[in-house]
């Protein structure tokens, strides 16, 4: 570990080398041993530390015996729910897709084994019909 | 089959009792029959999952302190943070599914739901910095040895509030509610070099604004 690394992770993790990330601590000491500097400069991280943790304000027991009869109050009107997909498993699944799945190859089984219909067969005179009437009606105008 | 239209039933029957006996049922489950051992959190989710009142009292009584300090660091504010605290068990007790033993300790998730709720509610709330735009380098250690820790513990509380959301949770859950580097990226749902790179910025921009409160102090 290099002095700016040493630097760098004391910005982050500030003083107390046992707070730092496991795979760091070992160069850090190594480190410290070697530079007294470090060590001082390391030392003025902890004012901030120390500040920073007494920021955290403990909750007083009397707000939270409140907070949890709210809590029980709500919870005792509040109906469970299952998540969306809890009422089936896959296994329970497996009978339903199987049955979708024979019943789309037979409809496509069926679809096939029609005779495809000649150019002969298709009946076009609705068609035809329809153009006759719209050129009959044209020269009516 | 018989398992099938069990599981089939929705919603599941699972109306707390009344809470005489909730409150009895509590003391019945303060330690696992078997082991004599208090029963995990996890063990009580799951005891939750099937409907068990006294287990989500239980839960409610171990952890609704540190899920309403954690967000009272966050928020700022005492009000919101109980609300915090009151939102996420209510959704837990309606939703204990949400929450999968197999993926995460009870602790690390309950973190991670008030942390997101905490963020969640923040930015619906008000407009906030872009990280970048307080990101600094540090070259100096505020100089708080020079001033009194009741003065100091305000300024800090101010230069926090001024913080992005994310890099004022950073420093909550690192510095004063103690998790790990490891954890606190867990909860953020951040790898650790992104939460070391939160952090570090955080601190940073903390600093910066320390020093801006103190000019004459420096060392």
């Amino acid at each position: 570990m290099t002095p700016a690394e040493f630097e760098r992770l004391a910005d982050t993790y500030g003083a107390v080398l046992a707070r730092w990330p496991e795979e760091a601590r070992k160069g850090a000491e190594d480190l410290l041993r070697t530079s007294p500097a470090l060590a001082e400069r390391l030392a003025r991280r902890t004012p901030l530390d120390a500040a920073l943790a007494a920021q955290a304000e403990p909750v007083s027991a009397e707000r939270l015996r409140v907070l949890q009869q709210r809590i029980r109050t709500l919870t005792t009107a509040v109906p469970q729910r299952q998540s969306r997909w809890a009422w089936f498993s896959l296994r329970e699944l497996a009978p339903l897709a199987a049955g979708v799945v024979l019943a789309l190859f037979v409809s496509w089984q069926v679809r096939e084994s029609r005779p495809v219909p000649t150019a002969a067969a298709v009946d076009i005179n609705p068609v035809v019909a329809m153009l006759e009437y719209d050129s009959n009606f044209l020269e009516m105008q | 089959m018989r398992h099938v239209f069990a599981r089939l039933q929705y919603p599941v029957p699972r109306n707390p009792a009344p809470e005489r006996v909730r409150r009895e049922s509590v003391q019945l489950i303060r330690f696992d029959e078997a082991s004599m051992q208090p029963p995990s959190d996890e063990q009580l989710m799951q005891r939750v999952v099937e409907g068990d009142g006294a287990a989500f009292d239980l839960l409610v009584t171990r952890h609704l302190g540190r899920a309403v300090s954690l967000a009272q660091s966050i928020l700022g504010v005492a009000a919101d943070a109980d609300e915090a605290g009151q939102e996420v068990f209510v959704k837990l007790w309606a939703r204990p599914r949400a929450f999968d033993a197999t993926k995460a300790r009870f602790t690390t998730w309950l973190h991670r739901v008030v942390v997101n709720y905490c963020i969640d509610r923040r930015r619906g709330r008000r407009f906030e910095p872009l990280e970048a735009a307080m990101d600094h380098e540090s070259p100096e250690p505020p100089p708080l040895e020079h001033v009194q820790a009741e003065q100091s513990a305000r300024a800090v509380s101010g230069a926090m509030t001024a913080l992005p959301i994310r890099q004022r949770t950073a420093l909550a859950l690192f510095y004063m509610h103690d998790l790990s580097q490891r954890e606190a990226a867990a909860a953020m749902d951040l790898t650790d070099s992104a939460f070391e790179s939160l952090l570090h910025r955080a601190r940073a921009a903390l600093g910066a604004a320390l020093r801006a409160a103190f000019p004459g102090e420096d060392t």
